[in-house]
């Protein structure tokens, strides 16, 4: 499905050129949900936005089915950390904007758009502002958004960072029934490991930066997963230990 | 009620400050031809408006700016728009316009005149030359300032070239856009008033100013001035306030 192959990202900084990542190999099966942990700057994020095609490779290839990806586009939906809704819209409005670039008419749009916000429990909700909605509805609106071209690949970018527990443990719930509905491909970034061990079919662990794999590790438990699993718990901590080991290596 | 309250409130200043204007003059003795008291102002505008001069000006000088400023405001944007969007664009035509804005507009008014002479045209030209280049590099900064992020969601929301720019960036500025909009109006009014003053072959308030400069009648001048603040804050009131409040209800920010 997804397939990287020495992948390397280099940016030119203030003092010459900066290796942000790789290179990186790595392949994603189709309906796969990989979850990327790293150290903050580890160029986690650059990997999605490369995949995205937000950025061009330094070197390396990216591979979506066979073929390079090409510049963004809906085939490849991101979820932002602060979910970059349109203010202007409204959930509605949000949910139905890829649907519109698509050329939909009013009535599938309004039809796709009711299916979708009921998806993420947002029904009573369609026609508020943006403002109007707390963080969690946000990104509920924002995940329904970039599912609804029906997209091969969901890039999510942190997405529940700026949440309180609560409100994440109900979009974990959200994120895996999606896994178990929809075919989509998913690479899901984030810093906790207990957030990738609770999220997973596979974690994938990136070193410092420039980042590299230093692990994968697959998350067989039952789903739906929640939190406070001591399994979860285990392959939390199997993960940080992995990613604290790599650190110590690294400094002596 | 709180309503009601702040126009009260507005209304007793207004009143009070006029009644202390009116005692300053009689207590002061001077002549309307010196100092008018809001009586002789009042008086004026009730000649004017018994004439019929007053409603023909007004028309004509909002014709010019309803003109003048769509012109301004449509083309400062779609300017404003290919500056941001392209940084050779910026560098050339950004830094020429960024020069020319430091012309005041009235510098304008001897190479209106040379070329399209002393009436309608020239005047436009003014209003143009005036409110084009403010509401340019407003909007410049306006679509510069938006977030990569909203540029990067529309992108892989399959917005792309002018979708990007029509559907994502112009709706995104819009707070933006609006208080460059108002800059851009003021502009005008100014330019508007600048050459119509001078021009004064042209019907129009500026026109009556000159004229009122010439018949020595101050109380018509100041008249003439009182209809120009009033319809000032009556386009901010009913164009730009609901413009304002439709802004801050779809983004949640309440003015303050």
């Amino acid at each position: 499905m997804l397939r990287l192959r020495a992948l390397e990202k280099t940016f030119d900084g203030r003092a010459g050129p900066v290796a942000a990542l790789g290179p990186i190999d790595l392949d994603v099966r189709p309906g796969e949900l990989v979850c990327l942990v790293g150290p903050s700057g580890c160029g986690k994020s650059t990997l999605l936005a490369l995949v995205a095609g937000f950025e061009i490779p330094s070197a390396g290839s990216i591979e979506i089915e066979g073929r390079p990806p090409g510049p963004p586009g809906p085939d490849r939906s991101v979820m932002f950390q602060e979910g970059a809704l349109f203010p202007w819209l409204t959930a509605r409005g949000n949910v139905e904007f890829p649907l519109k670039s698509l050329g939909l008419p009013a009535a599938e749009r309004r039809d796709r758009s009711t299916k979708l916000l009921r998806m993420v429990h947002l029904e009573d909700f369609a026609e508020s502002r943006i403002h109007e909605l707390s963080g969690g509805m946000k990104q509920r609106v924002a995940l329904a958004r970039a599912l609804a071209t029906g997209p091969k690949i969901l890039l999510m970018d942190e997405p529940f960072g700026a949440l309180d527990a609560q409100t994440r443990e109900h979009l974990y719930a959200e994120v895996q029934e999606i896994r178990a509905t929809r075919t989509q491909t998913i690479l899901f970034v984030t810093h906790n490991v207990r957030e990738a061990a609770c999220l997973g079919d596979r974690i994938v662990l990136l070193s410092r930066r420039p980042g590299r794999v230093i692990g994968d590790l697959p998350v067989d438990l039952p789903r739906p997963r929640t939190m406070n699993l001591p399994d979860i718990a285990r392959i939390g901590a199997e993960a940080a230990e992995l990613l604290r080991s790599e650190m110590i290596e690294e400094k002596s | 009620m709180k309503r009601g309250g702040r126009f009260f409130r507005g209304a007793l200043f207004f009143a009070v400050l006029v009644l202390i204007w009116e005692a300053v003059v009689v207590a002061a003795k001077v002549p309307p031809f010196l100092f008018p008291g809001p009586l002789d102002v009042a008086q004026s505008i009730r000649e004017l408006l018994l004439h019929q001069e007053l409603f023909p000006a007004v028309a004509a000088s909002m014709r010019r700016m309803a003109i003048g400023y769509s012109f301004s405001l449509a083309g400062g944007v779609l300017v404003g728009m290919l500056l941001a969007a392209s940084r050779l664009a910026d560098e050339t035509l950004g830094s020429l316009l960024l020069g020319l804005q430091t012309l005041p507009s009235i510098c304008w008014l001897p190479v209106a005149i040379l070329w399209f002479g002393l009436g309608e045209a020239g005047i436009l030209f003014v209003v143009v030359a005036g409110a084009f280049l403010a509401v340019a590099s407003s909007a410049r900064d306006a679509f510069r300032n938006l977030p990569p992020v909203l540029f990067r969601a529309g992108r892989t929301l399959g917005a792309t070239g002018r979708g990007l720019w029509f559907r994502v960036a112009l709706p995104a500025a819009a707070p933006a856009l609006l208080s460059g909009a108002k800059l851009g109006w003021s502009f005008a009014w100014r330019s508007l008033m600048a050459g119509e003053l001078l021009s004064a072959g042209a019907p129009g308030l500026g026109q009556m100013l000159t004229m009122g400069r010439e018949l020595n009648d101050l109380p018509r001048v100041a008249a003439v001035m009182v209809v120009i603040m009033i319809l000032g804050r009556t386009v901010d009131r009913f164009v730009f306030g609901p413009a304002e409040a439709a802004v801050a209800a779809r983004w949640g920010t309440t003015g303050r």
